[in-house]
């Protein structure tokens, strides 16, 4: 079973609107996970439309826990399996949004991180 | 499932160091494609690129400092290690350099798989970038053109259009982060534009063409139509050809357009405009705005 990782920077559903906002990519499409600084971790993945520069997600993590957070995604690729392959690495939409979405329209919603030690997402997609 | 396995080098002894991809990288076995000795005491890995989906481009790489004369062993141990392990998580740490923590500046203590690993020498992660070169820009001659449309109209991508309309004219010119690298636009202009009339190209939500697009006047017929060149620079999003009797807009005037990263401002642009008439009058008002 394929798994995906999903992650998506908003703060309300209104605004997911673009691959620059929420993606979903298959693990086997993940090309490295390198530090983006002492605080950054990024995801980088084949490019989404298959152009020359591949992308990435950039989570923001703990500091001093850049390495930890890596296991944790090679853990998260590799485990849980009865799990539906579908893994939120990071998605920080707090607001829902449409009147007749399965959420409902503008209810409060927790962010889901994969980890303790992610706080923040943000795509680089083009 | 089969475990994917993940090898992790870190090259900095401080973790407040450990702050870029040449610092500390995980890499997927799978994407491992050689291992070689740089020198008697230095194994390279190769990996297909991290952020290159060109495959042409140059490998990744991360260099070993080993003991001397152990780079057999060495790549014996990774692959060991690569291919055993049946129970793990995935997560292998090759080499980590790394013996000062960051916040509390604890003392830890370097990890290597094998006795023979004594350091991570470098992580050479290589950055892509697209140009002229992947995505020349040309005409498109040979497509069946797109009908000319209305004014104000965004020209289609991947389009070639005709164009013979003498009066004013502003087409839109899409998205860039739209669409993707590589995507055209060519237009040819079968009649001249009236004198004194202007046909804009602007984009719509790009700020600037890419900086370095050119409109180009080739020499007329006589000194006083000289050549001419404007070259695109910072918040230039508009192109103006301005029609004049003997001078700009003439038949054979070409826009070749070209976007070479899919990203924000990727489109690059080259505009000829041919003399009309005589070709006789100097250009003027035929500029990036």
């Amino acid at each position: 079973m394929e798994k995906y990782f999903y992650f998506r920077d908003a703060t309300n559903e209104d605004a997911d609107l673009s691959a620059a906002v929420s993606a979903t990519v298959p693990v086997s499409r993940i090309t490295g996970i390198g530090a983006g600084s002492t605080t950054a971790v990024d995801i980088w993945f084949k490019s989404l439309k298959n152009e020359k520069l591949n992308e990435y997600a950039r989570l923001t993590v703990t500091l001093g826990k850049i390495k930890e957070v890596m296991a944790e995604l090679v853990q998260a690729m590799n485990g849980g399996p009865h799990s539906d392959g579908f893994v939120v690495v990071a998605d920080t939409v707090v607001t829902t949004d449409g009147a007749t979405s399965i959420q409902g329209n503008d209810k409060t919603v927790s962010a889901k991180f994969l980890s303790h030690d992610i706080t923040g997402v943000a795509l680089t997609t083009n | 499932m089969k475990t994917k396995k993940w090898l992790y080098f870190a090259t900095q002894a401080d973790e407040a160091s450990l702050n870029g991809i040449d610092d500390g990288v995980c890499l997927p076995a799978d994407s491992l494609v050689s291992i070689s000795p740089t020198a008697n005491n230095t194994v390279a890995l190769y990996f297909k690129g991290v952020k290159n989906n060109d495959p042409l481009g140059a490998y990744d790489s991360v260099v070993l400092d080993t003991v001397v004369g152990d780079a057999f062993e060495v790549a014996n141990e990774l692959i060991s290690i690569i291919n055993g392990s049946p129970h793990s998580d995935g997560f292998i740490v090759v080499a980590d350099d790394t013996t000062t923590q960051d916040p509390g500046d604890a003392t830890l203590s370097a990890v290597y798989a094998h006795k023979s690993i004594t350091g991570v020498n470098a992580i050479n992660i290589g950055d892509a970038s697209a140009s002229y070169n992947d995505y020349p820009i040309n005409m498109h001659y040979g497509v069946t053109p797109t009908a000319q449309p209305a004014d104000t109209a965004t020209l289609e991508v991947n389009s070639h259009y005709n164009f013979a309309t003498g009066s004013a004219l502003g087409y839109r010119i899409p998205s860039a982060a739209a669409g993707r690298a590589g995507d055209w636009i060519s237009v040819l202009y079968t009649a001249r534009i009236n004198n004194g009339v202007a046909h804009t190209y602007t984009t719509t939500t790009d700020t600037q063409y890419s900086a370095g697009s050119i409109i180009r006047v080739p020499l007329g017929t006589n000194a006083t139509r000289g050549t001419f060149v404007d070259v695109s620079t910072t918040d230039d999003n508009i192109i103006t050809i301005t029609g004049a009797d003997d001078g700009d807009g003439g038949i054979g005037t070409r826009l070749m357009f070209r976007n070479l990263t899919g990203g924000t401002n990727g489109w690059a642009v080259e505009c000829v405009i041919e003399g009309e008439d005589d070709g006789t009058v100097a250009t003027t008002g035929s500029v990036f705005s």
